[in-house]
């Protein structure tokens, strides 16, 4: 394939060029897409670099590269997970499934967390998919929320709502978490509030 | 002010998930030149079960064609067979066209012709001897006696089918009778 082609006006080795400056995050938002599975986050985003590079996703110039590379890659994770939750449970043993889900969170599981992560990523992972999208979008990414809207497909008004229900929710969950544990989440901002 | 805080301390455990997540991800270049190979790496577990249950139903699907292709050629019809063979446009139908060929067809047709008649003879002998043979059988049949019948027979069976006479007993017993002087 040549590195040399145009897409849309823009060179291939420059469009690869912010790809690579891009790759963490996208990595990062691929990861959120597909539930925390680094395979399939992976997987995805070789996918989403293929549809590039074959001209299938073609990056016009009305919206920022950052944009359209996450609304590629969210569109791309969707139809990844929806195929293999079908081959998985078509094909798959419960063993096999047991096996398969400590595989999983088997390099994230390495990564020495704190026990506040721990409990915020179960959060995040029981929140509803348009809700963790949109917390990731402006936390994460440090994004607005207009291009939030713009990466999940939806209006800016029901951006918004995903996010303060994601918020409130997140905060409810951490909450929970704090009367279990003991450990003070809103006491350490704010002592007066407990 | 609380939603500040709680915003910021969202914001600083979003922060940690980024550190942990570039420690797990994979390097820009491995994923790029995957993706320029065109090789998609679908890391798929090889399933034996599956690959057992497609060769089954490969092998049934098989031996059904087989089935249905023999049935097929057996139900064809014999003469139809043989106007096939010759019509076919092969080495025999080029030839056909010379007096010779046709006169080798007309031979053909009227040698199946033979053997068809032969056949239907040999079928109408073959009936007229299955209803011979059930005949006979059917005769066999109505004239057989028990070999034991003869025993339910006795030599005084005449007295119980016959009826005596009204002054047959008393002339009878007269004879018996000690003669006494009247």
């Amino acid at each position: 394939m040549s590195i040399d082609r145009q897409i849309d006006g823009m060179n291939i080795a420059e469009l690869k060029a912010e790809l690579e400056k891009l790759h963490s995050s996208s990595f990062g938002w691929a990861l959120s897409c597909c539930r925390r599975d680094p395979d399939l986050a992976e997987e995805v985003l070789q996918t989403v670099y293929l549809k590039i590079l074959e001209g299938k996703a073609v990056y016009r110039v009305e919206s920022s590269i950052k944009t359209w590379l996450f609304s590629v890659i969210r569109k791309t994770a969707i139809s990844e997970y929806r195929k293999r939750l079908l081959l998985f449970k078509r094909f798959t043993s419960d063993e096999e499934k047991a096996e398969r889900s400590s595989l999983t969170a088997g390099p994230a599981a390495n990564f020495e967390r704190s026990e506040e992560q721990s409990r915020f990523q179960q959060a995040l992972a029981e929140l509803p998919g348009r809700q963790r999208e949109a917390l990731h979008l402006v936390f994460y990414e440090d994004i607005s929320l207009r291009e939030a809207a713009d990466v999940m497909g939806i209006s800016i008004g029901s951006a918004r709502t995903h996010y303060e229900r994601g918020k409130k929710h997140l905060r409810e969950s951490l909450g929970q978490s704090e009367i279990v544990y003991g450990i003070g989440w809103r006491g350490k901002e704010n002592p007066g509030a407990v | 002010m609380e939603l500040v805080g709680e915003e910021k301390r969202i914001r600083a455990l979003f922060s940690e998930l980024r550190l942990e997540n570039e420690s797990v991800g994979p390097r820009f270049a491995t994923v790029w030149n995957r993706a320029e190979l065109g090789t998609v790496a679908r890391r798929r577990p090889f399933r034996l079960s599956l690959v057992y249950s497609m060769a089954l139903i490969a092998c049934v699907a098989i031996f059904s064609f087989a089935l249905v292709i023999r049935n097929w050629r057996v139900s064809q019809n014999p003469i139809a067979q043989v106007k096939d063979d010759a019509v076919t446009p092969g080495a025999t139908a080029i030839q056909i066209p010379t007096s010779e060929g046709r006169e080798k067809v007309v031979k053909q047709e009227s040698g199946i012709n033979r053997r068809l008649r032969v056949q239907k003879l040999a079928a109408r002998r073959q009936a007229e001897l299955i209803a011979r043979k059930a005949a006979r059988d059917a005769a066999a049949i109505s004239k057989w006696q028990s070999p034991t019948s003869a025993l339910l027979h006795s030599p005084s069976d005449e007295v119980f089918t016959s009826l005596p006479q009204l002054d047959e007993s008393a002339n009878e017993l007269k004879s018996f009778l000690p003669k006494t002087p009247q």
